[in-house]
């Protein structure tokens, strides 16, 4: 029923056109981009070409052009999207499901214990995000794998919060009231009834935040604190046009390749993401549901 | 109550109470108590139908989510006879005992699982005590939809796709699928259409014999209790105030409560003019109850006496009639006669 919703709505069409795009864009990366014989166990290095530091327009072999350090920019795009793929679902689905479990708990529980947890949850949301993350990643060393931890570390929270507020609605209705005079244990409750019904508005927020995590991790590997130079991800890519950005006296666009093809693998990542988690809100308030 | 002999008896209280705190400020304090319930005792025979009313706010809910431990009770001891022995209801044993003990919930819209279907919120309490075989838990539902007039057909369905008859339908074949002995009824009807409502009433009278069920029919509205009880207790803040057999209570009332309540019943005939007793005052809260019998500030009768001292439930007529104010041998009440009401 959902399915079918999502594809009436034009803007969700467009959202899902682009998703599946990026799905087989990385499903299918060896065969569009395929890695050159000397790196054949380490794809997600992007090749150089050359060794000037200046970047160099398009040409046929290199369809995006190569960017600074002459690294091809087509090759990191299309890794560069499983790349994000892995850094969006891995810290959307930890985070998700570690703010499911303890807001969930939490709230279900409630009173002191309620109180304690929640207590702990402010004092992570007090960090700005970014600033956090970028400790974090300064204390465990650069790399992806420690990009995931800082993010998944900074991101739960909201998660928590979100589930809490519902749980603490649903615990009062009597369906939950007639499930343990049924005999239904807590474990059971939480699991078959509570989470159920309280899950949706999880979900949209996290198809919403697969985009801005994307954008985050870019953020942080702009920073030069994300993946290690020469790894395929669109942060970086960015990153290496920081110089060029400006172009050259009298010619402002001069090196326009360094940054609009990441800029937009970015933008429109975000954009299917955003859009599909806008037609979920639709789909899923109960206030449209007949 | 002594003329209940004691293999008849299903379920005794004594003395139940459920005080709920009243917080204050930044470190929840206990300001005070809200004395929703204040030592009630009662018994119920087996079989048997017991009304249990009240205004909204007397503790009548209460009283029946107590009874299931679906809210802890503060004080008070609840014993349910199984298999001839009297066992304590307490929150180490309600585990085994919630077989036995049943509830009907009063509003069918919140008490179902929206995102369930029919057949699993009817096979839920069968799973939760052990019956895994998933082909028989949905044989039991299928008989279980059967006899309270649904079918097969209504198995996958979800709960928006019915009525609210049809749904309290789907409640009471949820509270019977575990065999229980005692169900309470927590104001089943209040919340349907009055169409809708003799229809379920007829369905608890039908299911009563069918299953020999007992029941504790908390309700508001004293035609339905007159219809379905065997016998009535009323409570007024947090106490009984009175209980007696269905006719006596209604015919002859010993407490002026319970006459001020009959009196309020509405006349269907617009001819007979009734003489109505309107209650002075709201009900007093039951954070801060008057001084003495709780009732005094709105009673037509109250003496110094009923300002002083707080009346017990005492025998005051014949056939187990129990009644909790100083006059109830003096005062001459009246009731309304069986069969005047709708």
């Amino acid at each position: 029923m959902v399915i079918k919703k999502l594809l009436r709505n034009p803007l969700s069409m467009i959202g899902l056109v682009l998703l599946l795009g990026f799905v087989l864009i990385a499903l299918f990366a060896p065969w569009i981009a395929p890695t050159l014989e000397e790196h054949k166990n380490e794809p997600y290095r992007v090749p150089r070409f050359g060794w000037g530091s200046s970047p160099s327009p398009p040409t046929k072999e290199h369809p995006m052009g190569l960017t600074q350090g002459k690294y091809d920019v087509f090759y990191g795009i299309i890794w560069g999207t499983r790349t994000a793929f892995q850094v969006g679902l891995i810290v959307t689905g930890l985070s998700c499901l570690l703010g499911v479990l303890i807001g969930s708990v939490s709230a279900y529980i409630g009173g002191k214990f309620d109180e304690v947890i929640m207590r702990f949850v402010d004092v992570f949301m007090s960090f700005p995000f970014l600033i956090a993350a970028i400790v974090i990643t300064a204390v465990l060393g650069r790399g992806l794998d420690k990009v995931i931890i800082a993010l998944v570390l900074f991101r739960w929270t909201g998660y928590a919060r979100l589930i809490r507020g519902s749980v603490l609605q649903v615990k009062q209705d009597e369906y939950i009231m007639a499930a343990r005079a049924g005999g239904v244990s807590h474990p059971a409750i939480l699991v078959r009834h509570i989470i159920p019904n309280t899950i949706f508005p999880v979900l949209i927020q996290a198809s919403m935040n697969m985009g801005s995590i994307v954008v985050t991790a870019a953020t942080l590997s702009f920073l030069g604190l994300g993946a290690p130079e020469g790894y395929a991800d669109w942060g970086q890519m960015i990153s290496f046009a920081r110089n060029w950005v400006l172009g050259s006296p009298g010619e402002p666009l001069k090196y326009w390749y360094t940054v609009v093809w990441p800029g937009a693998a970015i933008v429109l990542f975000v954009l299917s993401w955003n859009l599909i988690g806008d037609a979920f809100r639709d789909i899923m308030d109960p206030r449209i549901q007949a | 109550m002594a003329a209940a002999k004691n293999k008849d008896v299903l379920l005794t209280v004594n003395n139940l109470k459920k005080y709920f705190p009243i917080t204050k400020g930044l470190f929840r304090r206990t300001a005070g108590y809200v004395k929703a319930v204040d030592g009630v005792s009662f018994q119920v025979r087996r079989g048997e139908t017991l009304g249990l009313v009240g205004e909204s706010g007397c503790g009548k809910t209460t009283t029946g989510l107590s009874l299931l431990h679906l809210i802890q009770p503060t004080s008070g001891r609840i014993q349910l006879q199984v298999k001839g022995k009297m066992l304590d209801v307490n929150s180490k044993t309600i585990g085994g005992l919630r077989r036995e003990m049943q509830i009907i919930f009063q509003d069918p819209f919140s008490s179902l699982d929206p995102r369930m279907r029919i057949r699993d919120i009817v096979a839920e309490p069968l799973r939760a005590h052990g019956l895994k075989n998933r082909q028989q838990r949905y044989e039991r539902v299928e008989a279980l939809l059967n006899s309270v007039g649904l079918g097969a057909a209504h198995m996958n369905r979800f709960p928006h796709e019915f009525s609210g008859g049809q749904r309290q339908r789907i409640g009471i074949a949820r509270a019977l699928s575990l065999h229980p002995s005692l169900v309470v009824c927590d104001e089943p009807v209040s919340a349907l259409d009055v169409s809708v409502q003799a229809q379920v009433l007829n369905l608890l009278d039908d299911l009563q014999e069918e299953f020999g069920l007992t029941y504790l029919f908390v309700a508001h509205d004293l035609s339905v209790v007159q219809h379905i009880s065997d016998r009535v207790a009323v409570m007024y803040l947090g106490r009984i105030v009175e209980m007696a057999e269905v006719e006596l209570l209604f015919s002859e009332p010993k407490h002026p409560y319970t006459e001020a309540l009959l009196s309020a019943i509405p006349e269907p005939d617009p001819d007979i003019k009734g003489e109505q007793i309107i209650l002075k005052g709201d009900v007093p809260s039951p954070a801060d109850p008057p001084q003495g019998c709780h009732f005094h500030p709105r009673c037509p009768y109250a003496t110094e006496l009923c300002r002083q001292e707080s009346p017990k439930l005492r025998p005051a007529g014949e056939g187990g009639h129990l009644a909790a104010c100083h006059y109830a041998q003096k005062l001459n009440l009246n009731g309304v006669f069986p069969g005047e009401t709708a």
